[in-house]
């Protein structure tokens, strides 16, 4: 994650993975760049968007895989990374 | 009946969504022979009430989840083919649909199309609502149920609806502390939907447990009150509590400010009609029933075609959608000449019975919950409504002062409902707020014209398959 090793059960939900090691903060939002994480838990809300291996995806609904190459950093800089 | 799983060369019936309905729906038209994709965006079918536990944890003892894991067991015994985590982001009146899989785009056609897509939570916002480990109350549920993580403690869980005491309930079971129960209703307004509730004294009952429980535990339960605002630097820290008035309007002068380590809020649940709104399917408002639904024929037909069962209808709950599941997959059936009318009747008709009662309980829930004027009002001038583009109140009230009547136009001015969300997130509050400073009746601002891509997609995922031309172009709306 953002280049250093992240531990999680396979399979479980990143975003919920993040929050249970304290990351509540997975993003900023693109004008204000106020603090935004998990909220709707089910990929309507869109809050939780991180890049999976280059891809945008809600965190909540993807499931942790060995190696997987998570970004929060460019989240976080502007309006979608 | 074929055994495969697969059916490369097409489908007879797609069915949009694997809650409780769209898993209905895709078991009755396989059962009649036809061929069936159920498309859903999550792990496995089920849903937000059946939804399956990731991994190992959850609570294995929940009614919800051995039903979930029965319809789940039928639904992959049945010879449809479950298509899970694809994302529908398009559908044409041909009844196409474009997915987005994890392994890149999908397009599906089929003969008919069942929209089964379930509901959207609505939050009014207030100040602090964006921060993190501030959560939606249907999410809490699936924290807890799906994912057997519970909320960082202290946990205030406000809004409306049983939901608030089931999640406060499920948080002190799985031994997380619970800082107080904020519920816009009067005690009086729970003891006069006890008649509409009898005729499911199993839930009725599970629900006054619930209640009892968490008197017993000394959890305090606010009611007539609201968050009046939620403060934090980069997560939750506290809560200011506040009492509102019969419609729900915020009453200022006491607030109590409590600690807080997350909190769980839901103002009510509306149908999640995108879809059906892409495909021109008129839509009514009725308030009662979470807002915008659908205008159907009995039968769950809504074009030619077309078919729409659960919550997306309209909110009924999990198993009022369970018959009209059955319902659209036999009217599909016999549409696609797989089902002679008699027959049809015969099997309807029953199913048409349960459905009725089902929907007594589920609709005394969903008119409990309807959104009151006073809680969209409330909202501060500098409170953030739309969430994806940090467009705070003060803007609709601009947009209004301008001329706005309808929500459309207040999108293009204002931006708001243009995000990643595509309006999910903030319609009812944008909606209501505009109602309130145009002095208009919340139907007279209309709805957000549904827009492809429903969901975010990546710009390759288009071009790479697709001609723009191809892409279904909803009808405008007369702004």
């Amino acid at each position: 994650m953002d280049g250093a090793e992240f531990e999680a059960p396979e399979g479980q939900s990143l975003g919920v993975a993040l929050a249970l090691a304290g990351r509540l903060g997975l993003r900023r939002s693109p004008m204000a760049q106020t603090p935004r994480g998990l909220f709707c838990l089910m990929g309507s809300c869109q809050e939780c968007l991180v890049h999976v291996d280059g891809r945008p995806v809600p965190a909540c609904l993807e499931p942790v895989r060995a190696g997987m190459q998570v970004a929060l950093d460019r989240l976080s800089q502007g309006r979608d990374g | 009946m074929a055994d495969r799983t697969e059916i490369p060369d097409g489908y007879d019936v797609l069915v949009l969504g694997g809650g409780p309905a769209g898993m209905q729906a895709a078991l009755t038209a396989r059962r009649h022979g036809l061929r069936v994709a159920l498309v859903d965006e999550g792990q496995r079918p089920g849903g937000q009430v059946y939804r399956a536990p990731s991994g190992p944890t959850g609570d294995v003892h929940n009614k919800d989840l051995a039903r979930g894991e029965r319809l789940r067991r039928d639904i992959a015994a049945c010879g449809a083919a479950v298509l899970s985590r694809h994302s529908a982001w398009a559908a044409g009146a041909d009844r196409r649909v474009e997915c987005l899989a994890p392994d890149g785009p999908v397009s599906l056609q089929a003969s008919a199309l069942i929209l089964a897509t379930g509901t959207t939570e609505r939050v009014i916002p207030m100040p602090g609502v964006t921060l993190p480990g501030v959560i939606g109350l249907a999410a809490a549920t699936i924290l807890l149920k799906a994912h057997g993580v519970v909320p960082g403690s202290p946990a205030v869980i406000a809004g409306v609806g049983p939901l608030l005491y089931a999640v406060a309930a499920a948080i002190r079971r799985a031994g997380g502390h619970v800082a107080a129960v904020v519920d816009l209703l009067h005690p009086a307004e729970w003891a006069a939907a006890l008649p509409g509730l009898a005729s499911r004294p199993d839930l009725l009952g599970r629900g006054l447990a619930w209640m009892a429980g968490l008197r017993a535990g000394g959890v305090p339960i606010h009611h007539r009150a609201t968050l009046a605002a939620i403060h934090g630097d980069t997560s939750v820290a506290e809560v200011e509590i506040a009492g509102v008035a019969a419609d729900w309007s915020l009453l200022g002068q006491r607030r109590r400010t409590i600690p807080a380590g997350s909190v769980a809020i839901g103002h009510g649940l509306s149908p999640a009609s995108d879809f059906a709104r892409l495909l021109g399917v008129p839509h009514r408002f009725a308030a009662d029933r979470g807002g915008w639904v659908p205008e159907l024929a009995p039968d769950r037909r809504a074009a030619e075609g077309i078919y729409i069962a659960g919550d997306c209808a309209g909110i009924s709950g999990a198993a009022a959608a369970e018959f009209a599941g059955m319902l659209a997959g036999l009217s599909a059936a016999r549409d696609l000449g797989a089902l002679e009318p008699k027959r049809y009747a015969a099997l309807a008709r029953p199913v048409q019975r349960r459905l009725r009662r089902a929907e007594r309980f589920g609709s005394t829930i969903s008119r409990l919950m309807t959104l009151r004027p006073g809680l969209a009002r409330s909202v501060a001038p500098d409170t953030v409504v739309c969430r994806c583009e940090d467009i705070a109140r003060a803007a609709i009230d601009r947009a209004a002062g301008e001329g706005a009547r309808h929500v459309n136009q207040l999108k293009s001015t204002t931006r708001c409902g243009m995000g990643p969300c595509q309006g999910r997130s903030c319609a009812d509050a944008v909606a209501e707020i505009l109602a309130a400073d145009a002095g208009l009746r919340r139907e007279q601002v209309g709805q957000w014209t549904a827009r492809v891509p429903l969901r975010p997609i990546p710009l390759a995922a288009l071009l790479g398959e697709f001609d723009y031309a191809e892409i279904p172009r909803p009808p405008m709306l007369p702004a």
